[in-house]
């Protein structure tokens, strides 16, 4: 009997994986806040029992750096798929802002009424659950964003949600006024609490460098030349998934 | 006295024997072994030459199956001092006797044959739009040597980055089907590498047909693709072990077994990737690494062949593993781990039993029950998608040979045939619907479908047609019937080909005929499919002309029109509708030069439109597969037995794309969500056109029994990288072009032994 062995070696020279470098590897990272940014939005609640009115009062952040204003407006969002029905959005007074070192956040206060009643209203799916869709618009950047968020009827187990304790988060590190080091490898670390009983996202915003894992609890930071001698925000957020929770916390440090 | 005297005698007499390396091991012939440079394979059929001239006097004389060439003593010593050693196909051998006498083993050398012998390779069905790519020439030009992915080359083929499926004339890649022989498999490529679940040892030809196919295959809109196998027993046991590095390793054993009339060939074979335990470690020492994609494969083949005096059997296990495993800090978490994984595994089983029977000069025979077992196991933060299904199925023909006119033999031919299959299984589902075609589906956004069932599915196939010769005309009417049980829906597809011919180099050829395919399972499954749709339609026909200018040199000239309905599309009432609507048409040239000992290659060209309605009241769209033009070139050149040339041109026009029309930012998820705005603006815009040039140069050694091979190239070598696709910020302000990869020198060494 014959036996045969082939033993086949490609060699590539200029690196089997140079697919991974025809990737945009230039792209702008979401961590980094270099235009009015939309953080999120806090409810007072997202999940309602059928046929209530609510209101849902909301809490819209949003982060600029110094010298640009963000413009809060109401908005519909006119390319949303059928089973999200559009509901209206009213804003309460003017924004409150806080001081960031060079960035300002900005909160804007606002209530959504839901309409009480089922008819004309397109169902979500087979059980009946309702999605209410809630626009806004923040203007005063490079270009206008259209915010969106969502409100809800839940029913049967679904109703189960309504009971939900969302995330809450802590901010550990780094400390509030603590020097930063350019270059340096800085520890981000926060811990969350409550949110057991449903999925999380975390977000990291910083106000210059590049975060390794910005949807990690616990990941670093290197803040960049450009940043030296400014006083940069790293905020913070963990969102529940399914309540559409948001717990928001910041720090200022100083870029050496 | 005289004891010690004969005991003397003897010694003197047969010492020499036992002591003299100069005297042949049997003391009445010389034995003379040859062997094959670089394989060590015996040579049979060696003659003795004296220089160039035949030697009357060992003109009976041939070396054996084991190369062993015994000349008795008496002849030998009659023969010239110098001699040569010939066999065809090889370099001819000259030496001393002087040196001959020592019985030495000769290694003879390949040799180039004559350029002027044609490689042939049988077509199963004449038909109108059919190519045949021998497996020879698809392993030496074929992407990454794999012969199945020469369909690529040819005219009406598209492909997609990273796919192995093809794109047939505008049709999308589940609208065509792949066969090995006649046993219907879920998917011929893995992930690694597009290598094919077939190995090429069992391969041998690739067929595809790219419209205006018989009656013999349903259940495609698009293309047929049908990998021969092979139907010879194996010459001699031989064992292949295959180390690709990295990629996978393989081993092979091909036999035949059994004596006496009807002997099997076997062949038995498994590979398993080895990629993934080289990228494991490397990503996990790069934790931060944005993206970690780990690639496995696994795949396993037994095939037993037994060619008969009246048919043939054949049976076939195939067993496929794929999978790939991703985590990334891109992807949207469900955890404060930041990191996203995905994890995507299908297997199956796929087996068949094949019988060919003549009956008698008239009637022949074919049915191959199959079996196959399918599952699809992926994951994704939450999400699942599990599904099992099992498949018998039977394929059955009846062939009629009959005589008309004056034809001293029966040319042409009735076939009927009969499919009829069952499908059951399991599914347990649990993600957002989504529409594959929208390029800004968000899935956290979409509704969820949760499922978890078990179906059946019965279908049929009922099928007709005539191979029927009308003095130049050859007519080739069909139809096929078609049930499929989960939606109660029928068809009859009546077909007709015709080839017309105007004299011994040119002949006319056109095909018409309807075609259907079956909804996708979880399509027409409830509760999340929509069990009211019905069969999609296409309709192909095609126009050609067909040109033999030499022996060598052949043409074909195509012009074709396809129009598909019932296409099913996403609905937000009724899960999914039939409205699609595709339309394509085009034109296809192709001059190949058949394949002799030195030289083969082809030109092809394809330009064609395709446009998409997905429902009335819709704009009419650019398909995703609408590329314009497409020119190949294919070409191997054997400058000698060891030194061959190859390349591989592409140059293409580039598909449309749909640019992002509006951007909202989702709060509840803290994404960006890119949408098309006004339905005008899907694949309205265009990638730009690419080049891409493949070379290469071969070299083999020949040592004694082994090979040792190099192959020096380059791949994609382009003016500019292809673009593939755009990518965005994540907020979707900046747009930039996804690309290929840059020109890649390499050295390949492959050692045979």
């Amino acid at each position: 009997m014959s036996f045969r062995i082939n033993i086949l070696a490609k060699i590539f020279f200029t690196g089997a994986f140079a697919f991974f470098f025809a990737c945009g590897d230039d792209n702008r990272r979401q961590e980094v806040v270099d235009d009015i940014r939309i953080l999120g939005v806090k409810s007072s609640q997202s999940v309602f029992a059928v046929g209530s009115t609510g209101p849902a009062n909301l809490e819209i952040y949003a982060l600029a750096p110094s010298g640009k204003t963000p413009v809060f407006s109401a908005a519909t969002d006119s390319g949303a798929q059928p089973s999200r029905n559009s509901v209206s959005l009213a804003l309460a007074g003017a924004a409150a802002q806080t001081d960031l070192g060079s960035f300002v956040l900005y909160q804007q206060n606002a209530t959504v009424a839901l309409p009480g009643v089922s008819a004309g209203l397109v169902p979500a799916n087979e059980k009946g659950d309702v999605v209410f869709r809630y626009s806004f618009q923040v203007t005063g950047g490079k270009e206008p964003l259209l915010g969106v968020g969502d409100l809800f009827w839940l029913r049967g187990s679904s109703a189960a949600s309504v009971a939900l304790v969302p995330p809450t988060i802590t901010l550990n590190s780094p400390n509030s006024g603590a020097d930063v080091e350019v270059g340096e490898d800085i520890k981000l670390s926060a811990s969350i609490s409550g949110g057991a009983t449903e999925d999380v996202r975390v977000s990291w915003f910083v106000g210059g460098g590049e975060v390794v894992n910005f949807r990690a609890a616990t990941t670093t930071w290197k803040p960049d030349e450009a940043d030296r001698g400014k006083s940069l925000p790293v905020l913070v957020a963990v969102r529940g998934l399914t309540s559409r929770s948001l717990d928001l916390k910041w720090v200022v440090v100083n870029v050496k | 006295m005289r004891t010690l005297f004969s005991n003397y005698l003897a010694l003197l007499v047969f010492a020499p024997l036992f002591f003299s390396a100069a005297v042949p091991a049997s003391a009445l012939a010389v034995s003379l072994t040859f062997l094959e440079r670089g394989t060590g394979d015996p040579i049979s059929k060696v003659q003795i030459y004296a220089q160039d001239s035949r030697l009357e006097d060992a003109a009976s004389l041939y070396s054996d199956k084991k190369g062993t060439l015994e000349v008795p003593l008496e002849l030998w010593q009659k023969l010239p001092p110098q001699l040569s050693f010939q066999r065809f196909g090889y370099d001819k051998f000259s030496g001393s006797k002087s040196f001959l006498n020592t019985n030495p083993t000769i290694y003879l050398r390949p040799k180039i044959a004559a350029d002027n012998v044609i490689t042939i390779s049988a077509v199963k069905r004449k038909e109108v739009s059919r190519k045949i790519v021998s497996v020879e020439e698809a392993e030496i030009v074929a992407s990454g040597g794999e012969p199945t992915r020469i369909t690529a080359t040819l005219p009406g083929v598209q492909t997609r980055p990273f796919q192995g499926e093809v794109i047939v004339r505008g049709s999308a890649p589940e609208d065509t089907r792949y066969y090995i022989d006649d046993l219907l498999v879920p998917a011929v490529y893995h992930g690694v590498g597009s290598q094919s679940v077939l190995p090429p040892q069992l391969l041998d030809n690739v067929q595809i047909s790219t419209g205006g196919f018989g009656a013999y295959r349903g259940e495609a809109t698009g293309g047929v693709v049908e990998l021969q196998t092979k139907s010879q027993l194996p010459e001699k046991p031989l064992t292949t072990l295959t180390v690709n590095l990295p990629f996978y390793t393989g081993v092979l054993h091909e036999r035949s077994i059994g004596k006496g009339d009807s002997p099997w060939g076997l062949w038995v074979g498994a590979r398993k990737s080895t990629i993934e335990y080289a990228l494991r470690p490397i990503f996990e020492g790069m934790e931060d690494q944005d993206l970690s994609v780990v690639p496995f494969f696994a795949d396993g083949t037994l095939m037993l062949v037994q060619p008969r005096e009246n048919g043939l059997r054949k049976l076939k296990l195939l067993y496929y593993l794929d999978g790939i495993e991703l985590a990334t800090n891109n992807l949207p978490t469900t955890d404060s781990s930041g990191r996203g994984q995905l994890g995507i595994e299908r297997s199956y089983i796929a087996s068949s039993y094949r019988k060919e029977y003549r009956l008698n000069k008239k009637w022949k025979y074919v049915s191959e029950p199959q079996y196959i077992f399918d599952r699809i196991r992926n994951e994704f933060s939450g999400d699942k998608l599990f599904i099992d299904i099992h498949e018998a199925r039977l394929f059955h023909e009846w062939q009629f040979r009959y005589k008309t006119g004056g034809q001293k033999r029966a040319r042409n031919k009735l076939s009927l045939g009969v499919e009829p299959s069952l499908q059951w299984g399991k599914v347990d589902i649990d993600v957002p619907r989504g529409d594959p075609q929208d390029p800004f589906f968000e899935f956290e956004e979409a509704d969820q479908v949760t499922v978890e069932d078990s179906f059946s599915i019965f279908k049929f196939g009922l099928w007709g047609s005539l191979d029927h010769q009308l003095g130049k005309w050859l007519v080739q009417p069909g139809f096929r019937v078609q049930y499929n049980g989960q939606i109660d829906a029928w068809s009859i597809d009546p077909r007709l080909s015709a080839f017309y011919e105007l004299n011994k180099k040119h002949s006319l050829k056109a095909a018409a005929g309807l075609y259907s395919i079956s909804p996708r399972e979880q399509e027409s499954t409830e509760p999340s499919g929509n069990p009211d749709l019905e069969l999609e339609r296409s309709r192909h026909f095609v126009l050609g002309w067909e040109s033999q200018w030499t022996e060598q040199i052949k043409s074909s000239l195509e012009v074709f029109y396809k129009w598909n309905d019932r296409m099913v599309q996403l609905d937000a009432l009724t899960n999914y509708v039939g409205s699609g609507r595709l339309r394509v048409y085009g034109v296809e040239v192709f001059l190949r030069r058949l394949q002799s000992a030195r030289f083969f290659g082809w030109l092809s060209y394809t330009y064609s439109k395709a446009d998409l309605r997905k429902a009335s009241g819709e704009p009419e769209i650019a398909s995703p597969d609408d590329q314009r033009h497409v020119l190949q070139l294919v070409s191997g050149y054997k400058l000698s037995s060891t030194f061959r040339l190859g390349a591989r041109l592409l140059v293409q026009s580039g598909k449309p794309f749909s640019p992002v029309g509006e951007v909202v930012y989702h709060a509840g998820f803290d994404s960006y969500q890119g949408r098309l705005g006004a339905a005008e603006n899907e694949n309205s815009e265009r990638l730009p056109g690419s080049q891409s040039l493949d070379l290469f140069a071969q070299k083999d050694f020949l040592l004694k029994r082994w090979k040792l091979r190099l192959r020096a190239g380059a791949e994609f070598i382009s003016y500019e990288r292809p673009v593939f696709g755009v990518e965005y910020d994540f907020d979707f302000r900046n747009q930039n072009e996804f690309k290929g990869f840059a020109p890649i020198p390499y050295l390949e060494v492959r050692s045979e032994f």
